[in-house]
This record gives C-alpha cells, structure tokens and sequence, in this order.
C-alpha cells in the first residue's frame, strides 16, 4: 500500500520535513493507521540500529596481522599474550576464589557461635528493619549497608553454631562473593549494562537473605 | 476441636525408653513435630489417630487444641546433646503435618494435606501434600513428588527435585541443580547461583515462568502446542535453540533472545550469567 | 578495574607514538582496543563473510599511515574514518560476484531454523547484511554509525536525495525482522 507520504515517513522521523511537511503528514498520520504503524516500525529499527554493540571477531585476528607487519629491529613481536580490553570477560576460578575468598575472611569471620538447644521457649532475634534503596545506582552501596548490618548483629549476639552449620553457612558465602566478584568485574567492563546491573542486584539479595537465615539461627534463650 | 478430655500426656523417662503411642485424632487436627536431630518417616492411614514410635530414646507427645506435638525427650532444660532418634509416625491421610529441626531427614509419603519441613541438615523427600507445601532445609536435598497447590521448596546447599507437581512453584537453591519434571504450573520462580535449572512441564496461558541461574545451564523442553512468549538472557553463556529466534537486543557481551510460539500467551524469562541456555522440542 | 576514558585515550596517543616506532606491542594493544568496533563495522558493511579479511586489512593499512597521525583527533577517529575509507573504496574490487547476488537476491526473508548446534537463526545484524549494498552502506553510516546525509553524499559520491532514498528503503526493509 502506497500514497505519496509513504516515501518521507524516513524523513519525518529524522525530523529533515519542513514545519508545513510536518503538519501536513501529522495531519494525515492521524487518520491513516497503516501509515502511523510504519512510523512506529521506522523508529523502532532506528532504536535497534543505535543500540548495537561491537563484537569482538570470532577467530583472533591478530596473528594474521602480525605476521604481516614488517619487523622493526630491536623490538620483540608478542604471539601471544593476554587480551586488555576483550568486551567477553572469562574469569579463572583460582581469581574468583582469591577474590571471594577476601570477602569472606571479612564478612563470615565475625559471625558464628554455637546455637544453643532449641528446647523451651525460645524467642528469635529481632532483625532490624530492613529497607534498601529501590532503584539504588549502585547495588554495591545499597546491600552493603544493609550486609554490613547482620554481619555485626551477628558479632553481637556471639551465640555458637554448631560446626556443621558453620560450614555450610561459609560454603555458601563463598559461593556467593564469588558471583558476586564476577558480576562487578563485568560490570566494571561495562557500567551502562542493565541486564548486569539487575544481576547484581539480585545476587547482592541473596545474600543478604542468607544472612538474615544466619542471623535467625541465633536464637537468645528466653 | 481437641477437648481438654482428649489430652493426652506421655512423659518420656530419664532412661532410654521407646515411645509406642497412639492418639485418637478428630478431623483438621495437625500434627507439629520438632526435634533436634532424628530421621522421622512419616506414613498414611485411613483412622482418625495419629501413632508415634520412636527409638532408641522416647519422644514426648501431647495434644492440645487441636495439635499433635512432638518434642525432644532429651534435653528439654536446655545444654548436652541431643540424642538422635528415628521416629516412624502415621497419620490420617488429610492431616496437616509440620516438621521442624536442626538435623532431620525426613521421609513422609501419600500425604493428602498440607506439609512443612524446616530443618537445617537433612534430607527432605515427600510424596504428596496439599493446598501449601513448604520444604525448606539449609544443607541438603530436596525431593518432591505428586505435590498440589502452593508450593515452596529451598535449600541452600542441596538439589532440588521435583516432579509430577501442580500449582504455583517455587524452587530455589544456591548451590545445587534445580530440576522440575512432569511439572503442572501456572508460575514457577527456580532459581540457583551455582547450579542448573531443568524445566519439563507444561506452559499455560497467562502463566509466568522463570528460571534463573548464575553459572548454570538453563534447559526447557517446549511442549507440542504451546503459546509461550520466551525470553531469554545469558551475559558469558550461549544459546541453543531447536526453534527459530530473533535477536533481541545484545549489549556489550550479553545477549538476549526472543520468541513466540503459538498465541504467546504465557510469558517464560530465562536467566544465565555463564551457562546456556538451551530450548528443545520434548 | 576498567580504565577511565582519558588514561585509555592517553594510553592510545601514547600507543600510536610507539607503534609508529616499530613497536608491535603497542601495535598489538591498539588493535585489542579497536578491532570490535571496525569488525563489527566492516561485518554490517560488507558481511560476514569479508569482515575478517577487511578488518586485518585496514589494521595494515592502519601500520603503514601511522607516521601520518598527529594526535590531534582522537586515535579512534583516525582509525575509525580509515577504515570506512578502506570499505567503501574497496567495493569497486572486491566480491564483485558476491555483490551482484546479494543485489539480486530478496533475501529477507526469514531464514528458519538452522540445524540444532547453531544457536542463533535471524537477526538484526545479518539482516543488515543482506540489504542490497547502496542501501546498506547509507543504513549503516547513517544509523549505526551517525553520520548525517550530506557527509554520506560526499563519502558515496551520491546525491542528499539518493542517500535519504537508500536510507528509507533500508528501513522499510529492516522493519520486517523486528517482529517475531
């Protein structure tokens, strides 16, 4: 279906019609629903276009490269060496678990005592209110605050968990910063991400909710 | 309602005694157990009474205002060890059943009403439970099967299996495989950081899914005439699909995928930071 | 972790210095830096399959030039406008055949599922790449990459109007792969 408009919805879009133009097309998008979905579809292309991002070659391209470089005296062609700046981030697991392993010496080493037996009246801890930020900026601030609460309502109530507990409690810890290392050294790469904000976010209230779990361990006999 | 003329008190002694009790229950009673570490399996019956056995050591059980309670035997003043014990109890098929500890594995089958399980250590397998279900253990397995209604089943270090279950899910574990089969959902919300998530059931209109792991794999097997709306986002992973995709929207090293199948009416959100994400025809 | 915008543009000035020495090494950290951005160009210009040639063809180039940048735009400018340079210039030669099926062919149309291992079937970019080549390139230096319709006549050697044209049909083209 074609009318003479048609041809310079691109235009409009672009904002390149003069003012008569554009009251003239305005003026007859609102009773031509055909032409109004293609101005929808016009932007959204445009919208995609804008939003595509650079990838990295498949096949590392730089050994082709080198090898056609003529070779200055005195300087040493590298074959191989550790990418700088590859947009696809890999971790070793001996770097995540240096890095997690950080995070736990401070956060589960105030934390753990034994629980005392669970018989009679027991009333659980109190937790304090926790609010976090709704749309912080930065996940890492809102959470931490609130992390760095249990973990010194834990060091206050100093009560024993038994070692088993300990364990698990600490496992999951580790596993935790460790994801937790690894969505910031993305997001280090790539600030704007939404997806990874998002990500941080949810990872940063597990474990939050797993120290509350830890907290309410902790039981003050009555 | 439990009368004060059905209340029933068995004190178990200072020396290791078995307890061998039953208690005549009337319809909506429920039965709270708690002990600090036990193995308790728990069975059906068609009489309206509850039996507790336990061994080595006795439990204490009494009933009040409608509860079945059983307690420790041991160590009720407080300090010492708990001793473990392996309680087998059998109840009215509809009867509610709470279980809660430190260190229990427990074992309940053709339960037909509601069921809670709280334990810190243990392994959790049931067979049934109506209307809420709710598993939760800090260290170990979880397995459910022939579930109904609400259901709620997390472990932090531990898998989680669930079958032939219908109603709302939701299945969470940190660090452990999430697997959900011969499931009939209208919302499921898995989730595991270090572990994958293996979905197989049916997708209903207007239903909302998702499944979301950090390091993991996410598999779904699409059902045969299925309106599904899917999107699915993996940051260092990739994608496997046996139907045609569009590409989303990528930013810079994550990438999302979309599709619809048939009306699109139900909506699947599939989340991985490091592993794929895989579509298959069943 | 990451550097900031300066230290890297600092790092680059200072990475042309020395590569324009002889240094691959710098070379090498200069090419780590870019070569997303003029692959992923030189795929939505000309293909995937010639975007691996180009994209080492124009770092050559890029070595050869280097006594001539003086530092006065930002490396990442000179390097960006050589290499569009290197792909519009290029299209005189190379895949000539290749050029002609791609004009004759209405390949937009969804292409199916591909066999299983495969992971992604259509998307936007190979839908860039099948467009017919005026339009492309206009699509490409007017929407991917900004470039405003009189700096695309001058580098196609079209007319405003013929940009603004190619440009549309593009679109039109393109809007097909955004619904499911």
């Amino acid at each position: 279906m074609t009318d003479h408009w048609t041809d310079r919805l691109s235009e409009y879009v672009d904002g390149d019609l003069s003012p008569n133009e554009r009251r003239a097309l305005e003026a007859h998008l609102s009773g031509c629903p055909t032409c109004a979905g293609v101005v929808a579809d016009l932007r959204a292309v445009v919208a995609t276009a804008s939003e595509l991002t650079d990838r990295d070659p498949a096949v590392d391209l730089w050994p082709g490269i080198a090898a056609q470089l003529p070779s200055a005296p005195g300087v040493t062609s590298l074959s191989r060496r550790q990418r700088l700046h590859q947009r696809r981030v890999t971790f070793s697991v001996p770097q995540l678990a240096a890095a997690g392993l950080a995070l736990v010496l401070v956060s589960s080493g105030l934390l753990w005592a034994a629980l005392r037996d669970r018989g009679g009246d027991v009333s659980p801890v109190e937790l304090p209110a926790m609010t976090v930020a709704a749309a912080a900026a930065d996940p890492a601030t809102a959470y931490g605050a609130a992390i760095a609460d249990l973990e010194a309502l834990l060091a206050q109530h100093r009560e024993s968990l038994d070692t088993a507990t300990v364990r698990v409690l600490e496992e999951s810890l580790t596993i935790i910063d460790r994801a937790i290392a690894e969505a910031q050294a993305a997001l280090a790469e790539d600030p704007a991400n939404r997806y990874l904000n998002g990500h941080l976010t949810t990872t940063m209230q597990r474990k939050l909710t797993l120290l509350q779990q830890a907290v309410s361990l902790t039981t003050v006999a009555s | 309602m439990l009368t004060t003329l059905m209340l029933t008190m068995i004190m178990a002694g200072p020396v290791a005694q078995q307890t061998d009790t039953v208690v005549p229950v009337p319809a909506g009673a429920r039965l709270d157990v708690e002990l600090m570490r036990a193995d308790v399996t728990v069975r059906t019956w068609d009489r309206r009474e509850v039996r507790i056995v336990s061994r080595p050591g006795g439990v204490d059980v009494r009933a009040t205002d409608g509860t079945v309670k059983v307690r420790s035997g041991f160590g009720r003043a407080g300090g010492g060890a708990m001793e473990h014990v392996t309680v087998e109890i059998t109840v009215p098929r509809d009867m509610g059943v709470g279980l809660d500890g430190h260190s229990l594995n427990a074992d309940l089958r053709g339960m037909g009403g509601e069921v809670t399980v709280t334990t810190l250590q243990g392994r959790v397998r049931l067979e049934g439970g109506r209307q809420h279900v709710q598993l939760h253990a800090l260290q170990g397995a979880i397995d459910c099967a022939g579930a109904e209604g609400r259901i709620d089943l997390e472990t932090t270090n531990g898998s989680i299996m669930a079958t032939g279950i219908a109603g709302d899910i939701r299945a969470h574990s940190l660090n452990g495989q999430v697997t959900l089969r011969d499931v009939r959902a209208s919302t499921v919300d898995a989730y595991t950081l270090n572990g994958g998530i293996e979905y197989a059931g049916t997708i209903t209109a207007g239903g909302e899914y998702t499944l979301e792991t950090h390091s993991g794999n996410v598999t779904v097997a699409i059902p045969e005439r299925v309106g599904v709306t899917i999107e699915a986002s993996t940051f260092g992973g990739a994608f496997e699909s046996d139907f045609p995709v569009t590409l989303q929207k990528s930013e810079s090293g994550g990438r999302t995928v979309s599709l619809s199948l048939g009306d699109g009416k139900a909506r699947m959100k599939l989340t991985s930071f490091g592993g794929t994400i895989r579509l298959r025809r069943p | 972790m990451s550097l900031s915008r300066d230290a890297v543009a600092g790092g680059d000035l200072g990475d042309a210095r020395l590569a324009a020495a002889g240094d691959h090494a710098a070379f090498e950290r200069l090419y780590r830096g870019h070569v997303a951005r003029i692959h992923s160009l030189a795929c939505r210009m000309l293909g995937p399959e010639d975007a691996d040639e180009a994209t080492q063809e124009i770092f050559i180039r890029v070595w050869e030039k280097l006594g001539s940048f003086r530092g006065d735009a930002a490396f990442g400018t000179w390097l960006h406008r050589l290499a569009i340079n290197h792909l519009l210039g290029g299209r005189a030669s190379r895949g000539r055949d290749r050029e002609r099926m791609r004009q004759d062919s209405v390949a937009l149309e969804t292409a199916g599922a591909r066999n299983r291992d495969t992971a992604l079937t259509m998307d936007f970019e190979a839908a860039i790449a099948r467009l017919p080549r005026g339009a492309r390139e206009v699509f490409v230096l007017h929407d991917v990459e900004g470039f405003k319709h009189h700096e695309i006549a001058q580098l196609l050697g079209v007319t405003e109007g013929t940009s603004k044209a190619q440009l549309h049909r593009a679109r039109m083209s393109l809007r097909r792969h955004l619904e499911r």
